[in-house]
């Protein structure tokens, strides 16, 4: 019976072991696309406690298509992008729920490209990876079980990231190890990503678009949204960037932010007044360029500090825009 | 993943009484995993040589004349491999010889349009087929009594750890192990999980890691000529021995859970001094099967030496359609009957040679030399079957010997075929364990032995590290579709 229980002794803990290694390897590895978002996700829990006023929300069309530089430029407005690529709308709710930890924002600004889909059942992509640069535990855990629901395959995936991405075993760099080191490029982006290439489209008429309702599971999604800016006093924009392709939701967004005392900004209807270009403005058929986002933001940015009342930061010495754009930051 | 934790559990769990039963159901849905309908032509053939067993023990009892008996045990052992040869021929060969038939008549200006036949190859068949039928080779010969439990035979035929690529198990060593179910036995099992490991470090570390190396360089041999089709070369004989092997040691792993023991496929056969000497140590279960099935009766060395030179070329002609109904494997089985054939036709010149030359045979230069030179052979023999036909062979053959660009080697290019610089730097310190683990196993030292024999904070430490890193290492995954094993096809 001793001999028995050594031995379940014995083989238990060589397979501990054999897990605690494996989960330690794993916190290195990481999709190589989105080592990008550790570094902004770092540098925004740098920022001092409750100092942003705006907090931008939402997908690629965000990341790349808001410019917090106009912002502060133009109207003092102070604030900071939080988006990142291929959110739908959960991933964006966990980002908002995560920064509101550290942020007491005035206004969010959620870009709503994606707000028709909900990751269910999903497989660990890229984008619930980046879930793991996130503070909030509580709702973390949340989001990775609506996540993946009863694809178990994916709870393993995602805790043991190196049985997926072993292959990356060759490339892992210093930031995959935890040194991060945040340098002034992105201090002065505040979170956007700047992209100058120019790529010409003509965009379809947003008259013609099939518009679509809102699933269930997607209105309560914005419902959690809603409640939760509600809670803290926030005010939410949503809005939508424009790009080459048909965007189903805007009835069905200008609706519930009508019901849900929200606003709503269309930029496919706005492409005349923000005075687009298609030859210049887009980086690809997708997305807005910077010169398109620098459109966007002072639109937006009017916008703001039109209906909503905001600190003009530029009054503010030594702000942390002041401090991070214009590269005179001591840190 | 699960299968075989679920197997091994109630395995040890359920009374003795059924043991083998549950074992027989594990095999039968493990192979009906592939192809479920196909289980019915491993239950034909063992049905077939579970009859002829019964028939030659019946004949043996028969009051009759010796001249009568043996023509008889004859005729019952005749049948059983015409049958079970039938259906081999048929859902592996068939097409072959329909279309090389029709060529042939196209020859003699006779236009005939053969039917194709519309089979897929059963996984294993070839494994299963030559198993089942050196069953009844052994009852004709009175090596063994006929099994009169069906369900053992059947389990003896379908044993699922080696089904589908071998070892090709002998009934005198697996039947008997299979007759008495066996309790959990820790030291065996932990003997096991060592091989288990062993084998997956070979084919997903090794053999996997290499095949995108090989696949890019052979799917377009036209671009990449010369250097980097001596590298592909050089590699593929690595891969297909760790491929193999590799899958050899994992079923020899998992049978060592259940307490059962099968026989050792491969023993360092890179190491051989001679291309006859490097078939006695590779897929050792089918060289000894051809050896004591057909090349035995086919008269040996017994009939004089043309008459050895024939069978050698029979038995490896026959080897090489055996893995395939293509020229290519013809091919690769021709040669390496020549090089011996040639081998053992020199041997005085050779022994002459050494003498001029005052060589000694067993000098560490020599011997190195030899080990060498028998690689390059036999490595040679592996273009061909590599190829996807003869006229790609000869075309990869003028590649390598025409093409000069040495600098592939140096200048990067060799990098961007699939594999960098550090996976390559990986397969250099991988060769290394290679190479080392063969010289151990050479030398009668088995390494988990010496594993074994550690200190308990050893172990725990030496396997958890080793399970990470053919994690880490391994090529396997949803990113990457593991090449399935070569021996699979055959």
């Amino acid at each position: 019976m001793k001999k028995t229980l050594k031995r379940i002794l014995s083989c238990m803990i060589t397979l501990g072991l054999i897990i605690f290694f494996l989960y330690e390897m794993s916190s290195v590895f990481q999709p190589n696309d989105i080592i990008d978002c550790q570094y902004r996700t770092a540098f925004f829990y740098s920022l001092p406690k409750d100092s942003v006023e705006v907090m931008i929300y939402g997908s690629s069309h965000a990341f790349r298509g808001v410019k917090p530089k106009v912002f502060y430029d133009n109207y003092g407005i102070g604030a900071f992008n939080f988006a990142w690529n291929w959110q739908k709308i959960n991933t964006t709710r966990l980002f908002i729920e995560d920064s509101l930890e550290y942020q007491k924002p005035k206004v969010a600004l959620i870009e709503a490209f994606n707000v028709g889909i909900v990751r269910q059942n999903s497989d660990p992509g890229a984008e619930i990876f980046t879930s793991k640069y996130l503070r909030n535990e509580k709702a973390k855990r949340e989001y990775i079980k609506n996540s993946f629901g009863t694809n178990y395959k994916s709870y393993v995936a995602y805790y043991f990231p190196v049985l997926i991405l072993h292959e990356n075993w060759s490339s892992l760099k210093k930031e995959n190890f935890g040194f991060i080191e945040i340098g002034e490029g992105y201090k002065k982006a505040m979170g956007f990503s700047h992209d100058e290439n120019v790529y010409t489209i003509s965009l379809y008429d947003s008259s013609q678009f099939e518009q679509l309702e809102l699933s269930d599971l997607a209105i309560s999604e914005l419902d959690k949204i809603v409640a939760l800016c509600k809670k803290n006093n926030i005010e939410i924009v949503f809005f939508t960037n424009p790009y080459r392709g048909e965007y189903n939701y805007r009835d069905a967004m200008t609706k519930y932010a009508q019901e849900n005392g929200c606003y709503y900004l269309d930029f496919f209807e706005l492409y005349d007044e923000v005075g687009f270009d298609g030859k210049k403005d887009f980086s690809d058929p997708g997305h807005l360029n910077v010169y398109g986002a620098e459109k966007v933001s002072d639109y937006l940015g009017a916008y703001l500090k039109e209906n909503f009342e905001l600190t003009d930061f530029r009054e503010i010495e030594n702000n942390i825009w002041e401090q991070n754009i214009y590269g005179d930051s001591e840190n | 993943m699960v299968f075989f934790p679920i197997v091994l559990l109630v395995y040890f769990v359920i009374p003795k009484k059924v043991k083998q039963l549950w074992l027989l159901a594990a095999s039968y849905y493990f192979y009906m995993c592939w192809n479920a309908k196909y289980a019915i032509l491993i239950f034909t053939s063992t049905a077939i040589t579970y009859a002829s067993g019964l028939l030659l023990e019946k004949v043996k009892k028969m009051e009759a004349d010796a001249v009568k008996k043996r023509r008889y045990k004859k005729t019952v052992v005749a049948l059983s491999f015409v049958s079970n040869l039938g259906i081999l021929c048929y859902f592996k060969y068939a097409n072959f010889i329909l279309f090389n038939l029709t060529k042939i008549f196209a020859l003699m200006h006779i236009s005939l349009s053969a039917p194709t036949v519309d089979v897929i190859l059963p996984v294993g068949i070839s494994f299963y087929t030559f198993q089942a039928l050196s069953y009844t080779m052994d009852v004709y010969r009175d090596e063994i009594y006929a099994e009169r439990n069906f369900f053992q035979y059947a389990l003896f035929v379908s044993f699922f750890p080696q089904l589908v690529a071998g070892p090709i198990e002998r009934s005198k060593n697996l039947l008997k192990q299979l007759a008495e179910p066996k309790k959990f036995d820790y030291d065996m099992a932990r003997e096991g999980f060592l091989l288990m490991l062993w084998g997956f470090f070979l084919k997903l570390v090794v053999a996997d890691r290499i095949a995108v190396f090989v696949d890019t360089v052979y799917g377009d041999y036209t671009t990449y000529g010369g250097y980097y089709l001596i590298v592909a070369t050089v590699l593929f004989a690595v891969q297909i021995y760790c491929d193999f092997s590799g899958y050899s040691t994992i079923a020899m792993g998992a049978a060592m859970f259940l307490g059962i023991r099968l026989m050792e496929n491969f023993n360092a056969p890179y190491l051989s001094r001679s291309v006859g000497e490097f078939w006695r140590n590779w897929h050792i279960s089918l060289t000894s099967w051809f050896k004591d099935y057909l090349y035995i009766p086919l008269g040996g060395s017994r009939k004089g030496t043309v008459r050895k030179y024939l069978n050698k070329m029979t038995v490896f002609l026959i080897s090489g359609l055996w893995h395939g109904a293509q020229f290519t494997y013809l091919a690769w089985g021709g040669l390496n009957g020549l090089y011996q054939v040639i081998g053992e036709a020199l041997q005085p010149v050779r022994d002459k040679a050494v003498s001029l030359l005052r060589l000694h045979r067993d000098s560490l230069g020599h011997r190195i030399a030899c080990t060498v030179m028998t690689f390059v052979l036999v490595d040679f023999s592996w273009i061909f079957f590599r190829a996807q036909s003869i006229k790609d062979a000869f075309h990869i053959i003028d590649s390598i010997f025409c093409v000069q660009n040495p600098w592939v080697i140096f200048d990067g290019s060799i990098y961007k075929c699939g594999l960098d610089i550090q996976n390559f730097r990986l397969l250099m310190v991988c060769a290394v364990i290679l190479l080392m683990a063969d010289i151990l196993k050479r030398k009668g030292i088995q390494i988990r032995q010496i594993i074994l024999k550690q200190d308990y904070w050893f172990r725990w430490l030496f396997i958890a590290i080793c399970v990470c890193a053919v994690l880490l290492f391994g090529k396997y995954g949803e990113r990457l579709d593991s090449a399935a094993f070569i021996y699979f096809q055959f």
